[in-house]
């Protein structure tokens, strides 16, 4: 009989926690995640149906809000991820929760299998986070509910500020959450460093 | 080189890829079907101006939010005197058609 296969985390259990000066690394790869796309449909039908459902406006602007139960991010024009509160894969399937609330108003798809959240919080990260990004962290020009798509060094990222801790989460490909968990790291030890 | 693309802000020319020249126009029609002549079609596909001074230009904000924009550059300086979603354009140009 072959072996049965075994769901493995993003980053090697080992890599997985990083505590030190001030800042902290998390793996939130349990963090459901859907995509929701309007595709040229009726976006005022749209607009009235999450409010119903979720009680929040879809944003226009590169911002997240957060609504009963999950939260929506920005992600290009008429575009949005829509985020679990669940960090641990509990709860309603979040796909599901959302094809069956917007039916043919958007296009939804599970994005859960693609991206991995990791957290970067604590006094430190925002050096730490502008070490890797090349937009502008001060809270002037980035605050928390603000999120961008944007490059970290040469991987292509989504990330927002969670609060003013502060605290951050960076949406990245499965494939390179290594990768970025590295540079995340090796930013925070110069951060540390430098402070 | 900074572009300020009109969803996400100003980025870095990392963040986009250049897609050509914003001010051509389809010919009618498409081969071997009727419309515009062998001429018009490899002048569209091929031939292009090389300008001195602002040009219309197509970028693909693809590190960002995959918008398409035209972009008004000024090729001497590399000054960005306009930057506009694509789809704006087009629906701009097709009003006016329509007018």
């Amino acid at each position: 009989m072959p072996d049965p296969l075994h769901a493995r985390g993003p980053l090697s259990p080992s890599a997985c926690s990083y505590d030190h000066g001030g800042i902290r690394i998390t793996d939130m790869s349990g963090r459901q995640v859907a995509g929701v796309a309007l595709l040229g449909g009726d976006r005022a039908a749209l607009d009235a149906t999450v409010r119903q459902a979720w009680g929040v406006d879809l944003p226009d602007t590169p911002r997240i809000v957060a609504g009963s139960g999950l939260t929506f991010a920005w992600a290009g024009p008429d575009q949005w991820l829509a985020l679990s509160d669940a960090v641990d894969d509990s709860g309603p399937d979040l796909e599901h929760v959302l094809r069956t609330t917007l039916g043919p108003l958007a296009a939804v798809t599970d994005q859960g299998d693609s991206r991995v959240a990791l957290r970067i919080s604590g006094p430190g990260s925002r050096d730490a986070l502008s070490r890797l990004l090349p937009i502008d962290l001060h809270p002037r020009a980035f605050s928390p509910g603000n999120t961008a798509l944007t490059l970290a060094g040469h991987i292509g990222v989504q990330v927002w500020q969670v609060d003013s801790c502060p605290t951050y989460d960076i949406l990245v490909f499965r494939s390179f959450a290594r990768s970025l968990h590295h540079d995340l790291c090796a930013a925070a030890r110069g951060a540390a460093r430098a402070a | 080189m900074r572009i300020t693309c009109p969803c996400c802000g100003e980025r870095g020319l990392d963040e986009f890829s250049y897609r050509g020249d914003a001010t051509l126009s389809r010919p009618a029609g498409d081969p071997p079907l009727p419309g515009a002549g062998a001429e018009a079609w490899a002048e569209y596909v091929y031939l292009r101006d090389n300008p001195s001074g602002p040009h219309r230009e197509l970028w693909y904000h693809g590190a960002g939010c995959r918008s398409w924009l035209v972009v008004t550059r000024n090729t001497r300086t590399h000054e960005i005197l306009d930057t506009e979603r694509a789809v704006n354009v087009v629906r701009a140009t097709r009003k006016d058609a329509e007018a």
